[in-house]
């Protein structure tokens, strides 16, 4: 009898099926839909393709240590928002758009221009080290959060370490004796 | 016994099955008298993947493990996580996996009534049961900002805040399901058609079924008090006023009765545990740092009691990762049940445990040449195994 009155319910009152494409689908505030960055906040960090679960977003160097993109592959992307979360000045965000439907694969690959990552290379062997945006970021960030008193002599001597690739930086290190400690 | 019987093989693709399975029946005329089920079609190898991804990826694979139940996946892998460092989730985040984790049980049981419901040939139910189906997931859209998969939980909390009007409006949506579970409940019982399909297949005892090792929803259709949020609580439901429920017959249709009684006590959970995340405020994770060790994590899945182990040895990656689903022992259980039965009700039977066969598949080495099954061998010596 109760199902009796569902159905004729049902008949009277339309299911709730809409017409799909006509109609857009009403997001939730807190949909997350596949990210897409802005170009100019990235600063070649790396943290998003080290964090990303399924490897969708990556950074890609395509000749050799001068020029790379940011590159994020909507196939392999399941929306997880980690990139989002991690990424330390914003520059990715989710986009609103549910329907991901293109007529060729390469359109589910969003690519940044071609960046010059203006590589910092380590003053004793040449390797790559990172982005001059990257080490800029750390040093505000660094000149930000440091008390006074150190500031200066801790900035020193960063500019003095990101000049080094990590192997050199090592060496360097314990040339001059530094721990840790040193700074506490 | 199964000598002189015809043997009627299922599967393992089959367009009756969703997943890939292989269901062996020996049957005489119409009643089963042999069965054996083959798993191993779909082994994704998760735990081996789990192995070369760290800590924090792995949340959102093992949340890949179940397309239903992805919110006890990532849960478990969480508490294992934690108990591994040491560390124990704030108040709040506690109550958020709560809600979670009981939304998602509204939502697997209404999706299994349905699926029995359609297999009994009872469409309308079916439609029935997905309908108010969409009012959980549309609450959990609300709350987490997508129907199923929400990325939430994380080791140490849960990731992303919840602000209260979304609370408040997934709170609406659940009230307008509030009205129809008890009708659903009441169609359940009055249908005759459900119940001359489903009364008194596959009947079990409390004994037997603590024998045969039913967990979850099944073994408490038959009075099994089998519940890991009571035994061995892993999130506060003592402060929500929750008790398991519990059924008395054991068959396939009390099962799905105790399915949807369960439903009903989980939404009056999620709406207590709205009202005391309206009402506080905290952090929602805390932090942490890696360390060697192992965890063990249990926790009661919308199909029973899962089960995740992992070991590290204070690298980013865990050393060795082991899952049960719950899915592993009800199938095993049921199999054993189904002789005795007619062939029609071999359907029924199986949809009543509500199985999950991708999530529990398992691996097994073959012969090439004579398909004789060579080893089965624990997924950690896999790595080093030799043919
Ligand atoms: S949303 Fe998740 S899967 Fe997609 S690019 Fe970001 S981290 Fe990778
Ligand atoms: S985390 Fe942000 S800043 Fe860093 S590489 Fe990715 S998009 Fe660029």
């Amino acid at each position: 009898m109760k199902l009796l009155k569902e159905i004729l319910r049902a008949l009277t009152r339309p299911p709730v099926t809409t017409q799909y494409p006509a109609k857009p689908a009403s997001l939730p505030p807190s949909f997350r839909g596949p990210p897409d960055f802005d170009d100019a906040r990235c600063i070649r960090c790396f943290a998003c393709s080290s964090v990303c679960p399924t490897g969708a977003c990556y950074v890609q160097d395509i000749s050799d240590g001068e020029r790379t993109v940011l590159i994020i592959d909507y196939t392999r992307c399941i929306s997880c928002g980690r990139c989002v979360t991690i990424c330390p000045t914003d520059a990715l965000h989710h986009t609103r758009e549910y329907s991901l439907l293109a007529s060729r694969k390469t359109l589910y690959t969003l690519s940044s221009t071609e960046v010059d990552v203006r590589f910092i290379r380590c003053t004793e062997c040449n390797q790559p080290i990172t982005d001059v945006s990257h080490i800029r970021f750390i040093a505000d960030r660094l000149s930000e959060n440091l008390p006074e008193e150190v500031r200066d002599r801790a900035l020193e001597d960063f500019k003095r370490f990101s000049s080094l690739c990590p192997a050199c930086r090592t060496k360097l290190a314990r040339k001059l004796g530094t721990s840790p400690e040193k700074w506490c | 016994m199964t000598r002189s019987a015809a043997l009627l093989p299922i599967g393992p693709y089959h367009p009756a099955f969703i997943e890939g399975e292989f269901l062996r029946l020996w049957v005489r005329g119409e009643r089963v008298v042999g069965a054996e089920i083959k798993l191993g079609y779909n082994h994704r190898g998760i735990m081996k993947l789990m192995e070369q991804r760290t800590f924090h990826q792995n949340i959102f694979l093992a949340e890949r493990v179940c397309g239903i139940c992805n919110t006890a996946h990532a849960i478990c892998y969480c508490t294992a996580v934690e108990r591994l460092l040491g560390i124990s989730p704030p108040h709040r985040a506690q109550l958020l996996r709560i809600l979670l984790a009981e939304l998602e049980r509204i939502h697997s049981h209404l999706l299994l009534i349905g699926l029995v419901a359609d297999l009994a040939g009872f469409r309308t139910l079916f439609m029935y049961a997905w309908k108010i189906r969409e009012h959980v997931l549309d609450a959990i859209e609300r709350i987490t900002g997508s129907r199923r998969h929400s990325g939430m939980v994380t080791i140490g909390g849960v990731s992303r805040p919840v602000p209260g009007k979304d609370l408040a409006s997934a709170r609406r949506s659940l009230l307008v399901l509030a009205k129809e579970l008890p009708k659903l409940l009441s169609i359940m019982r009055e249908s005759t058609t459900l119940k001359r399909r489903c009364r008194g297949v596959t009947e079990v005892d409390k004994q037997t079924a603590r024998k045969i090792g039913f967990v979850g929803p099944n073994a408490r259709a038959s009075g099994l008090k089998l519940d890991v949020r009571a035994a061995e609580p892993y999130l506060p439901y003592a402060e929500l006023d929750w008790k398991p429920v519990l059924g008395e017959f054991g068959d396939s249709f009390e099962r799905l009765i105790v399915r949807a009684r369960e439903a009903y006590q989980s939404l009056r959970t999620a709406l207590i545990c709205i009202k005391q995340l309206l009402s506080e405020s905290g952090p929602l994770t805390v932090e942490y740092q890696l360390r060697a060790g192992e965890g063990i994590a249990r926790v009661e899945a919308p199909r029973g009691e899962l089960v995740y182990y992992l070991a590290a040895e204070s690298t980013a990656h865990p050393s060795f990762v082991r899952i049960r689903t719950p899915t592993m022992l009800n199938l095993s259980a049921i199999v054993q049940l189904l002789p005795g039965l007619r062939v029609a009700d071999v359907p029924i039977a199986i949809g009543s445990i509500d199985p999950c066969m991708t999530c529990c598949d398992r691996v097994t080495v073959l012969s090439a040449q004579s398909a004789a099954v060579l080893a089965r061998i624990p997924l950690r010596a896999l790595t080093t195994w030799k043919p």
